[in-house]
């Protein structure tokens, strides 16, 4: 009589349980990120006194009624507008005087600005801020070295938007994307012609050295909105 | 002619599927791994706007969310409701104290990198959404997303 085997355990069924848990987990993943327009609110300041005086050039005026109508710059304008706008406002000939004014940067000033600001700091180290200004040169020595000379809005420059109590977030929405669209463009522009990339690829990337591109990319082009209370909204 | 049948027939051997758990897997950790349950059910209504100049964002960080929107029961009313994370908030003051509930809390450490995440409707005003963000500027939270809708 021949001796009966032990049967190996039948691992066919293995595979059906792993399937099982594997369609399972297909159904419930969600691999849509949310997809966000980001903003940053302004700091609570108790008691405001005065707002500091702008010059009318600095500022790019957006304003939405309840009726969802735009004012840009006090004048009627259609959503698709804004971004032409917004482009003019950073990208203007020099010697305009309607917008922010413009203030070449070259290696040459920003070598004399360091040395000037390295002097002053170690003369006055923590007063005075000297050490912050010296670090804000030293970063426009980095932009300039990736991107060379390049024109820098005024700081003081700035794209306010103002909205009714009763305007939809519909069209907050549409002036905020327009804006962004105009600003992203400029970037986009940029970051193709200095560093080869699409500006889409590298801004939310964690490849090391996207960011710091992406950093220069904003230098150049800095995201300033405020959202503003409407002065007299009926 | 013999050389190459040798009277009965061979059977082609079966392709073995002993590899075909391991492949399967492999797939199932993947989606383990990718996998995320955090979707809070929502009681209000909202549809957001559409927007092109969108942002992909991490879900991995913190966030707070806020939903605005008509309930979709209508027990809790028929106007616009703001939703923080899991329950409907009866007021402003409510979200107020929710916030400092986190603040104290979990998110202490991290509290300036939370993100606020608003998924407001297209039709809700903007006194409500000012109203909101007053709150959040109160306690500091002052990083704001508006999750939208891609074209």
């Amino acid at each position: 009589m021949a001796k009966r085997e032990l049967e190996e355990i039948n691992a066919g069924s293995m595979a059906d349980i792993a399937f099982l848990l594997l369609i399972f987990f297909l159904v419930t993943t969600t691999m849509n990120f949310p997809k966000v327009l980001e903003e940053r609110l302004p700091q609570k300041i108790e008691d405001i006194i005065d707002p500091p005086l702008v010059k009318k050039e600095n500022v790019l005026e957006i304003l939405a009624n309840k009726n969802d109508q735009i004012l840009i710059e006090g004048n009627r304008g259609e959503i698709g507008d804004i971004k032409d706008k917004v482009i003019e406002f950073y990208d203007h000939p020099i010697s305009s005087l309607d917008w922010p004014k413009l203030e070449p940067i070259n290696e040459a000033l920003v070598t004399q600005q360091i040395t000037k600001y390295q002097g002053l700091a170690s003369s006055y180290p923590d007063i005075f801020g000297y050490g912050d200004t010296l670090r804000i040169w030293e970063f426009k020595k980095v932009v300039v070295a990736a991107i060379g000379p390049y024109n820098e809005i005024s700081d003081k420059a700035m794209i306010t938007i103002q909205l009714d109590n009763a305007t939809s977030f519909k069209t907050y929405v549409s002036v905020l994307n327009e804006i962004m669209a105009g600003i992203n463009e400029l970037r986009r522009e940029l970051c193709l012609a200095k560093f080869g990339v699409p500006y889409d690829k590298i801004e939310k990337s964690k490849v090391t050295g996207d960011q710091d591109k992406v950093k220069i990319l904003r230098e150049v082009y800095p995201k300033r909105i405020m959202k503003a209370k409407a002065k007299n909204s009926q | 002619m013999s050389k190459f049948s040798k009277g009965k027939k061979k059977s082609q051997p079966a392709i073995s599927t002993a590899s075909l758990p391991d492949i399967v897997f492999m797939l199932l950790f993947f989606f383990i791994v990718t996998t995320i349950f955090k979707e809070k059910d929502t009681k209000v209504i909202v549809k957001a706007p559409i927007a092109t100049e969108i942002t992909k964002l991490d879900r991995r960080t913190d966030q707070i969310y806020y939903w605005i929107g008509k309930p979709s029961n209508k027990n809790y009313g028929t106007g616009y409701r703001v939703q923080v994370d899991d329950a409907l908030a009866p007021d402003m003051g409510a979200i107020r104290s929710y916030l400092i509930e986190r603040r104290g809390g979990d998110l202490s450490e991290l509290w300036d990198k939370v993100i606020n995440n608003f998924k407001i409707d297209e039709k809700v005003d903007m006194r409500i959404v000012k109203n909101v963000q007053e709150e959040l500027r109160n306690e500091d939270a002052l990083k704001v997303a508006y999750t939208l809708e891609s074209k």
